[in-house]
């Protein structure tokens, strides 16, 4: 018997329970659950609203705007750390990108908006290294920070995009059958992270960071420096998530994405990410988006109170950090 | 000596021609120092245009009474408990009056009665103590409330709709409430009166929690539609949500001011936009300007000559419709709407 054929043998010998037990072990598998009874379920009760097509990319519209953000989170919280000003740096780069777009070419105004987002990242990451204070707090204050800034700076009014319509074109014009480009560049940007994370030394590096942190500084890892390139990333990422709404609303408001940075934690935990890092997938991050998407949209497709939304992602956010620890005991 | 003598010349010479031919008047200016401090607290956010032309009420006020010092304080964006702490720090300072928007007449009852029982007279503006209206000798003990009466806000948008949608001859079928902080008095109020008058016509209507955020509210405005495609009457929860429901409504194929009727309530450059463009029917006004400026007035008269103002101050649910833009944009530019 050839090595593929001892391989095939080996592999039906597994029996369904032994299956189930590696699959379990998986950080992504309660997400992968939950989004297909979630998905079922919502299909079931609203047939003919919720599994349409057009219904889906609209799904996919707003998810592809939190999970971008998401992906940032994801990789910072695995490192470890949260960084609650996502949100306002999104609303923030929203309004800086329409104002310089005015004056200047739309992709240049896009380059010094990310620039600006990525450096309101960097500095949460350096407030929270150097001044020795847990991220909750140092991403808190700049949270409260930079919304207090834009609300200053615009006396709480919305602005009109006004410049060309390369960027928003590129971001989030509309194609058929409500498809935009930000549904594709969320899905990129999910497999570049997915890649980053699971291939490459940078992606090790993340894991040991958000592990033991002194472990990993005994085998050569500078984890400080991987904190602020994720610091750096979750706030370029939200800027570009604060552009892309921009681009498909045409306006930008100071009270957009007044909550999202809570949204974007429950997403990351949903999808497997352990809340004090060291553990968590980019695919559990992208499905946990979908699951919270999903259910702000399905719960009104199905005719339930929407009251309830809140109730129900909370009461997902404890089902999923419960089963991340028991997995955890699992494993040890 | 020289020097001296050609500079007193100089000096004389001078004041001969910058006070030419006339002997100096001195006209005596008096000054007036304020006596009395009034504070006013609101639940903000102070950085919103809402709250700035309150707050512009209250010091053009107080900019024509000399005696009277205003301190406006409030949290940047709504956050509930930093506003109790303000109205704590207010009631602390023991100020000649205090103005207060009754955000929640249960958390505000025990310290705005320890308040007057301390000697200070206070004002409620913008949010009522319910009470007031349900059971009057339960109530939060102020002098009088200076603002919108929730209910009836919401009831003047459904009946202005229902009205403008039959001068077009279009049949209202269904009507949808935006609220963006459910459990809110103010804002449950004001979807009581909208569902309320709705219902009395025959119409289904109904609310929905839209979320703080305009991006994710419009998305659930959308969702509602395609569940209920026979909406045709809708009130986003106030101008960053009709911005961004405008926006989504066209993009979804619907073409609001014909097959989909928007109003809401308050101002902003953008809903002004679309009145005018006819994508909106209109948007209420409360003419929160007032609500500063005569309350600063009434406590002035109550602190200084014991006047008793009328227990409940309306004013005014003004509706802002396409004929009234220019004025009114003039308006809002200057910080008075």
């Amino acid at each position: 018997m050839n090595k593929v054929g001892a391989a095939i043998k080996k592999a039906v010998q597994i029996s369904p329970l032994q299956l189930f037990s590696r699959m379990r072990g998986y950080p992504g598998f309660g997400v992968i659950i939950a989004t297909l009874v979630i998905f079922l379920t919502f299909s079931l009760l609203a047939p003919d609203t919720f599994p349409t097509l057009r219904n889906l990319t609209g799904i996919f519209t707003i998810v592809s705007e939190l999970g971008i953000i998401v992906l940032g989170v994801t990789f910072l919280m695995i490192s470890g750390e949260f960084n609650l000003a996502v949100s306002s740096i999104y609303a923030f780069s929203a309004f800086l990108f329409a104002t310089l777009a005015n004056y200047l070419p739309s992709p240049l105004a896009l380059l010094i908006t990310l620039g600006v987002a990525g450096f309101l990242g960097l500095m949460c990451g350096v407030i929270t290294l150097r001044g020795r204070i847990p991220s909750f707090i140092a991403t808190l204050g700049m949270m409260l920070f930079i919304r207090g800034v834009l609300l200053g700076i615009t006396g709480g009014r919305s602005i009109t995009y006004g410049g060309d319509a390369i960027v928003p074109t590129m971001l989030a014009g509309l194609l058929d059958h409500g498809f935009r480009p930000s549904h594709f560049w969320f899905i990129g940007l999910t497999l570049l992270f997915w890649f980053v994370l699971t291939r490459t030394r940078y992606g090790n590096w993340v894991f040991a960071t958000g592990g033991v942190e002194e472990v990993a500084r005994a085998m050569g890892v500078n984890t400080n420096k991987v904190k602020l390139i994720n610091f750096t990333i979750s706030g370029l990422l939200a800027g570009l998530s604060g552009v892309i709404v921009l681009s498909r609303f045409g306006l930008a408001s100071p009270a957009f994405g007044i909550g999202l940075e809570l949204e974007a934690i429950a997403a990351v935990v949903i999808g497997g990410t352990f809340i004090k890092g060291g553990y968590g997938t980019i695919i559990g991050a992208f499905l946990g988006t979908f699951v919270v998407g999903m259910m702000r949209v399905g719960l009104i497709l199905i005719g339930a109170p929407p009251f309830w939304f809140q109730a129900f992602v909370g009461a997902l956010l404890i089902i999923a950090a419960i089963i991340n620890i028991r997995l955890r005991r699992l494993e040890m | 000596m020289k020097k001296r003598i050609l500079g007193l010349g100089l000096s004389i010479l001078v004041a001969a021609l910058v006070v030419p031919g006339c002997p100096p008047v001195e006209v005596e200016v008096p000054v007036v120092e304020p006596v009395y401090t009034i504070r006013v607290v609101v639940h903000g956010g102070i950085a919103d245009p809402f709250w700035l032309a309150v707050k512009k009420g209250a010091m053009d006020a107080a900019g024509l009474i000399p005696e009277v010092e205003v301190i406006f304080a409030g949290p940047t964006v709504f956050d509930f408990e930093e506003f109790m702490a303000f109205v704590e720090a207010a009631i602390v300072a023991e100020p000649d009056g205090l103005i207060v928007t009754i955000t929640s007449y249960v958390a505000l009852d025990e310290p705005l009665r320890r308040a007057i029982a301390a000697g200070i007279p206070v004002i409620a503006i913008n949010a009522i103590d319910p009470r007031q209206v349900t059971d009057p000798p339960a109530m939060i003990p102020y002098l009088t409330y200076i603002g919108e009466c929730h209910y009836s806000i919401g009831a003047l948008v459904a009946k202005k709709m229902l009205e403008m949608l039959e001068e077009k001859g279009v049949e209202p079928k269904r009507a949808l409430w935006g609220n963006h902080h459910p459990g809110a008095f103010h804002l449950e109020e004001r979807a009581a009166g909208f569902i309320g008058v709705m219902e009395a016509a025959g119409i289904p209507a109904a609310q929905i929690d839209v979320t703080p955020c305009p991006v994710v509210g419009a998305e659930l405005l959308i969702a509602y539609l395609k569940v209920n495609p026979e909406t045709n009457m809708i009130q986003p929860a106030g101008t960053p949500f009709a911005e961004t429901f405008i926006v989504r409504a066209i993009e979804e194929g619907l073409d609001p001011g014909e097959d989909i009727f928007v109003a809401t309530i308050d101002l902003s450059p953008i809903v002004l936009d679309h009145i005018e463009a006819g994508k909106m029917l209109f948007t209420a006004d409360q003419q929160q300007y007032l609500q500063g400026f005569l309350s600063v007035v009434h406590m002035y008269l109550h602190i200084k000559y014991g006047f008793m103002p009328p227990p409940l101050i309306s004013t005014g649910e003004a509706l802002v419709t396409a004929e009234m833009i220019p004025e009114v944009r003039e308006l809002v530019e200057q910080g008075y709407r």
